[in-house]
């Protein structure tokens, strides 16, 4: 009797607790870093730059910007200005052989149609200037960037599959499969990796996707993104090792909880606070060396533009007699404010994220 | 763990990976289609020729022939002829090449290690101050910037406006000075980041309060306690340093026309001179290593909590 009493009485303060639990709602990790995040000012502005720039770029063939292709020779180191530089034609990304329209995937080629219908052979001066073959600079740079920033994503995409997946596995199974698999690491950190996609670069242009039936810029993506994992399953199986012995693990195994559910709804979630800060600072270093290859020649190649490429042709023009400032000036602006608003978001997410700093404030 | 055996097994472990990226880079290069040497030649070629300098460049034989007859020539550091640079054999050109690339790496070092410490002990020492954060903005630009892009602007001012610099070219100090700032200066923002926090972490320990407590001078305090708590994540970084400057040597290279290392690997992978690349990419793979161990090596003098694994 006592007992059962006992018990309803447990129920109906269980009752009453879970009332208050749905009145009262918590503040969520994330929406406590948001909040935190939206504190960091120079963080907040970095995400907007980011944004607005990835927008353009990406909006870049339905505004009214010069072929980035085309050249007119009479118009070589033309210093920036407002005047038209000549009538805008569809034909211009067929003819030339930089841009060629059937190379351009459906969506670009769609937004170009319909930039055509809109503004008709309008197009925008050459505000940035033109490059040593009279092509408009700035929507040189601003195709580069949508071959720079997309790297950037699929190549860290790749590693972030790649990484969490051999280090949720490492982690998970433990023992001598985890040693085997962490040993692998080791040796592949100590490959200074650069120098081996210099190496592997060269076979792919020789292949010219022949054997691997990938054509290059997918090679070039991937070859990237296959570099940047190790870190990623290292701090992933450190993690899921963690984790894997905490008590609300062994609470929801207790409880009957499926190995999916487990990992699902107990393991990613925390794992991928740190993922995310990662992924950040991932896509600069990823951005960067793409920069580095195609600048070197063994990135990007011709028919495409990259920031790195336009950066070396900036370079190159230098001479002692004449600076064509706006030639180095502008590529090198348009990487290196991205590359600094990456690492604002990536050091403000990290800092938003960061359950000690929660702790100190 | 004795500094014999730590070595030793420092050693095996090299082996492996030089192995490995032997291996790999091997098959891979057998994997593209084509004849490397009939690239080379306009036209039809003698066959007889053709098999002469098949055995000269050590293609001749089956595919396990040729990969034993590799192996053996990295086991007795003999990486084999170049295929572009004539007469002229893979272990020449690294030898040619190295010494400079070198210099500029050192001089690029010290540049980042005089810079970063100096930086970081500053802006240590005047915490929140306004030469802290000016100075921890600049390093956060130093470490997101490309170096090509630093060194673009800095020709720019210094060599073409103010004409303080040779622009380009190798074979005097003044061709070292700016290079090798613009190769040091990310190192030197990491540098700089590294030490701000280690200092910072040591002042904040219950034997600083103590040290000041009985009297020490801030002097004392700062050179005494916090600067050399400051430099351990310095010296670990110093390994990433090294292997940094070397790949970043790539760039600066092309860009001053230094005839460096840097510039006959890029060069080779560019003309699809696979020995002299491949030879390359094991001797840098080396290279790499052995700085690693040399600065493990150093931690440990440095820090005797740290044992050798």
């Amino acid at each position: 009797m006592v007992a059962r009493k006992s018990a309803d009485w447990s129920e109906a303060e269980l009752e009453h607790l879970l009332e208050e639990a749905k009145r009262v709602r918590g503040n969520s990790l994330w929406k406590d870093a948001i909040k935190r995040f939206r504190k960091i000012r120079v963080a907040v502005l970095a995400f907007w730059a980011l944004a607005a720039l990835s927008l353009l770029c990406f909006f870049t063939p339905m505004l009214p910007f010069a072929p980035p292709a085309r050249v007119l020779l009479q118009h070589q180191y033309q210093p920036p200005s407002f005047g038209q530089l000549d009538q805008w034609k569809i034909d211009d990304y067929g003819k030339t052989e930089a841009i060629r329209a059937e190379r351009l995937s459906w969506l670009p080629r769609a937004m170009l149609s319909v930039r055509g219908v809109v503004f008709g052979s309008y197009e925008f001066g050459p505000w940035m200037g033109t490059d040593n073959m009279g092509r408009c600079l700035m929507s040189r740079i601003l195709w580069g960037g949508r071959i720079s920033l997309m790297v950037g994503l699929i190549a860290t995409l790749v590693s972030l599959v790649v990484g969490v997946l051999y280090g949720a596995v490492s982690g998970y199974m433990g023992g001598w499969v985890d040693n085997l698999m962490m040993r692998l690491v080791d040796v592949m950190y100590s490959i200074p990796f650069i120098f081996v996609v210099i190496f592997l670069m060269m076979l792919i242009k020789d292949a010219g996707g022949g054997p691997f039936g990938i054509d290059r810029l997918t090679a070039f993506f991937l070859v990237l993104g296959l570099i940047y994992w190790l870190t990623m399953a290292r701090v992933v199986r450190g993690q899921v090792l963690s984790l894997k012995k905490k008590e609300f693990i062994e609470a929801a195994q207790s409880m009957g909880a499926s190995v999916g559910r487990i990992v699902l709804k107990h393991l990613v979630p925390n794992v991928f606070s740190i993922i995310l800060v990662y992924l950040t600072l991932t896509i600069p270093r990823v951005i960067l060396f793409e920069a580095f290859l195609s600048f070197l020649g063994l990135g990007v190649e011709a028919p495409d533009v990259s920031w790195g490429m336009l950066a070396a042709d900036g370079i190159g023009a230098l001479t002692p007699l004449r600076s064509f400032w706006w030639f180095v000036l502008f590529p090198s602006l348009a990487l290196g404010l991205t590359l600094l608003s990456l690492n604002f978001v990536g050091d403000g997410l990290r800092d938003a994220l960061d359950p000690r700093l929660k702790d100190a404030q | 763990m004795n500094l014999g055996f730590f070595l030793l097994k420092r050693f095996g472990w090299l082996l492996i990976t030089l192995w490995v990226v032997f291996t790999v880079s091997f098959f891979l290069m057998r994997a593209v289609p084509g004849d490397p040497l009939a690239k080379d030649k306009e036209g039809q070629m003698n066959e007889a020729i053709r098999e002469k300098m098949r055995e000269h460049y050590g293609l001749g034989g089956s595919q396990f022939e040729q990969y034993a007859r590799g192996l053996w020539g990295v086991v007795t550091l003999n990486l084999g002829p170049s295929l572009k640079h004539k007469d002229y054999t893979v272990n020449q050109i690294i030898a040619q090449g190295l010494p400079r690339s070198l210099a500029l790496g050192t001089v690029a070092l010290i540049f980042a290690l005089v810079l970063g410490l100096t930086a970081g002990m500053v802006s240590a020492v005047r915490r929140g101050g306004f030469l802290d954060t000016s100075l921890m903005m600049l390093a956060t630009i130093g470490i997101a910037l490309p170096n090509f892009v630093i060194a673009s602007v800095l020709i720019l001012v210094l060599v073409f406006w103010l004409g303080l610099f040779p622009a380009a070219g190798w074979g005097g100090y003044q061709f070292v000075i700016l290079p090798a700032f613009c190769l040091g200066a990310p190192f030197a923002a990491y540098i700089a980041r590294l030490t701000r926090s280690g200092m910072l972490d040591i002042l904040s320990q219950d034997y600083i309060r103590t040290a000041r407590a009985k009297g020490l001078s801030e002097f004392k305090v700062i050179w005494g306690h916090a600067f050399k708590g400051g430099l351990l994540p310095v010296l670990s970084f110093l390994g990433p340093a090294i292997a940094g400057i070397l790949t970043g040597s790539l760039v600066i290279e092309k860009i001053f026309a230094i005839p460096g290392l840097g510039t006959y690997f890029v060069q080779s992978a560019l003309n699809r001179d696979y020995f002299l690349s491949m030879g390359c990419v094991l001797f840098y793979t080396t290279l790499v290593y052995c700085m690693n161990v040399i600065v493990d090596i150093g931690y440990t003098l440095i820090d005797p909590r740290v044992e050798l694994e």
